[in-house]
């Protein structure tokens, strides 16, 4: 973990800050992809794989709120924290219902969402431990009656299942 | 409908009181806390939809009061209000479960409609629990049967070694009566007794026989030959098989085929299969009765019927029929396997099976195959993509 950089996936429509936050974070152990557009945002996921995203709600075209539900309903494993200048409790509840990690304001402490970072990269890799620890049991439960042809079946039934 | 039962939890009744009133005359069955702990205390023994709670309350807060409710009571909703809002208790309200985060003054409209939703959300998580639990059900009976297959493989294993001994004890009646027969024997006393329990013997080893022989075809060696399978062949091939006997008692067989009926399955286990129902069908027809096969194009499969115009089966035995060793034909006649054996192989086949019969109307065996395409390119055919793509499922990995 420690030794293991960070794949960031940065989104933010500021250039400046964008420029200046992805150089700091590369200095931290991160690998960062930074991006203007919640579309592009996207586009960029669907090539590399990332650990966590960091998305700004306002911005041209997608906004924060809908980039987060895209990405989510594509990656479920990626952990994504919401950073923005223009906060309210209404939309922190529904990025939150929407699967955020965590929601935060700028000017926010680099320190502080550097913790925050870290900690929802802890939390992907818990959670995906977790499943593979339950598909695992999943397996061993049915493979002592069945061929690895009905396990395969059974596995993408239940990956189906989780995705409604 | 039933009412939604809503608790309402705030320590000021000034804000508490209007509220419930119009929640209530908007259809909701109200019941009103003034704490955390009155509420917990009101939850033990009353049952509740959803809750509609205060953040900050002296004593037992809000946040804390939902802790609780989440630990104890499954399944109920809770919906937190607050005047002081922040994003970081928004943030943390949803995290620990909360359906939604009000902030005050709050619209009436609103909190109605979020506590439909939340309502809503409890009735399809139950809903999905129930699925969950009959999907177990159902798989622990699988596991069952399994087991009883895995007897069957077993019982394979003895089949073979009692068919030695028995073609001992067939040949060496045989012999006994050869030597009953001889000129030399005639005029012994009871040679007639003798004879008789010579036929006896020969009888019961040929039931034996039977039994024997069904529990090896159970059991062949899988090996999956699918192909190109004719369901229309297969019938016209069983109808040959069977004609004879149908026609010595007067029974009139017909098939019939509409739509694409060329699937990609095992064609000698379908054929078991429809014999086995076939000769059941006939077993159960009386002279002058029909039988019809018919096979029917269902897009994604394909169903295959073997209706017949006979006795029916009695309720009490439709759950028993597809169990091994049942059967009411009598002693000697019927081992009480082919429709447990036929299953196996439906089954095994991804199709499904079932029977509809009314006595004294008839029975109707409907079997489900699945269309199963001749296997392409990155399929599911071979052990080492198979074992591959489990792995890939476990990780969590996108398909690629």
């Amino acid at each position: 973990m420690d030794k293991k950089k960070i794949h960031l996936l940065f989104v933010d429509d500021e250039r400046q800050f964008l420029e200046s936050m992805k150089k700091r974070l590369e200095t931290r152990d991160f690998n960062v992809v930074a991006v203007e557009r919640g579309e592009q945002a996207i586009e960029a996921a669907r090539k590399t794989p990332f650990d966590v995203a960091l998305v700004d709600l306002k911005m041209p075209g997608m906004n924060g709120e809908e980039t987060l539900k895209a990405l989510k309903k594509e990656h479920k494993w990626m952990e994504i924290v919401i950073l923005t200048g223009h906060g309210s409790v209404d939309s922190a509840v529904e990025c939150t219902q929407g699967g955020a990690y965590s929601y935060l304001q700028k000017p926010c402490d680099f320190e502080q969402l550097l913790e925050v970072l870290k900690n929802a990269y802890k939390q992907k890799v818990m959670n995906k431990n977790q499943i593979e620890e339950k598909r695992m049991n999943e397996i061993l439960k049915i493979s002592q009656t069945t061929s690895s042809r009905d396990i395969l079946r059974r596995l993408r039934e239940i990956d189906a299942g989780e995705k409604t | 409908m039933e009412k939604i039962r809503v608790l309402l939890v705030d320590d000021e009744a000034d804000f508490r009181r209007p509220i419930a009133k119009r929640l209530d005359r908007r259809g909701f069955e109200i019941h009103e806390a003034g704490s955390g702990e009155e509420a917990l205390d009101y939850l033990e023994a009353n049952p509740i939809d959803v809750v509609v709670l205060d953040v900050k309350m002296p004593g037992l807060n809000g946040i804390d009061t939902m802790a609780r409710i989440k630990e104890r009571f499954q399944g109920i909703e809770v919906i937190l209000l607050t005047g002081h809002s922040s994003t970081e208790d928004g943030v943390e309200g949803i995290k620990q479960g909360a359906f939604d985060y009000l902030t005050k003054p709050i619209e009436l409209t609103h909190l109605a409609g979020k506590i439909n939703q939340a309502t809503e959300k409890r009735r399809r998580e139950i809903e999905k629990k129930r699925e969950a639990e009959f999907r177990t059900k159902m798989e622990q009976q699988m596991v069952a049967t399994e087991r009883l297959a895995s007897l069957g493989t077993l019982s394979t294993g003895i089949a073979h070694e009692i068919d030695n001994p028995l073609a001992i004890i067939k040949e060496s009646a045989g012999y006994m009566r050869l030597v009953l027969n001889k000129d030399e024997m005639s005029g012994i006393p009871r040679q007639k007794d003798l004879s008789n329990a010579v036929d006896k013997i020969e009888a019961a080893v040929d039931r034996t026989r039977r039994i024997t022989h069904q529990l090896l075809g159970f059991v062949r060696k899988q090996e999956k030959s699918f192909m190109e399978t004719d369901l229309k062949a297969l019938a016209d091939e069983t109808l040959e098989f069977l004609g004879k006997e149908a026609r010595q008692n007067n029974i009139e067989i017909s098939i019939e085929a509409g739509g694409e009926r060329v699937i990609w399955s095992n064609p000698y286990e379908i054929r078991q299969v429809l014999i086995n129902l076939v000769t059941n069908a006939i077993h159960a027809t009386p002279a002058g009765g029909r039988i019809t096969i018919r096979i029917e194009d269902q897009g994604e499969g394909v169903a295959l019927t073997v209706a017949d115009t006979g006795s029916g089966i009695p309720k009490e035995n439709l759950d028993k029929i597809f169990e091994p060793f049942f059967t009411t034909k009598p002693p000697g006649q019927g081992t009480g396997l082919g429709l447990y054996v036929s299953r196996g192989i439906v089954g095994r086949l991804g199709g499904k099976m079932r029977v509809d019969s009314r006595v004294g109307r008839g029975t109707k065996i409907v079997i489900e195959l699945p269309r199963c395409q001749p296997p392409v390119e990155g399929e599911i055919t071979d052990n080492e993509n198979i074992c591959y793509e489990i792995l890939n499922r476990i990780k969590g990995e996108p398909e690629s």
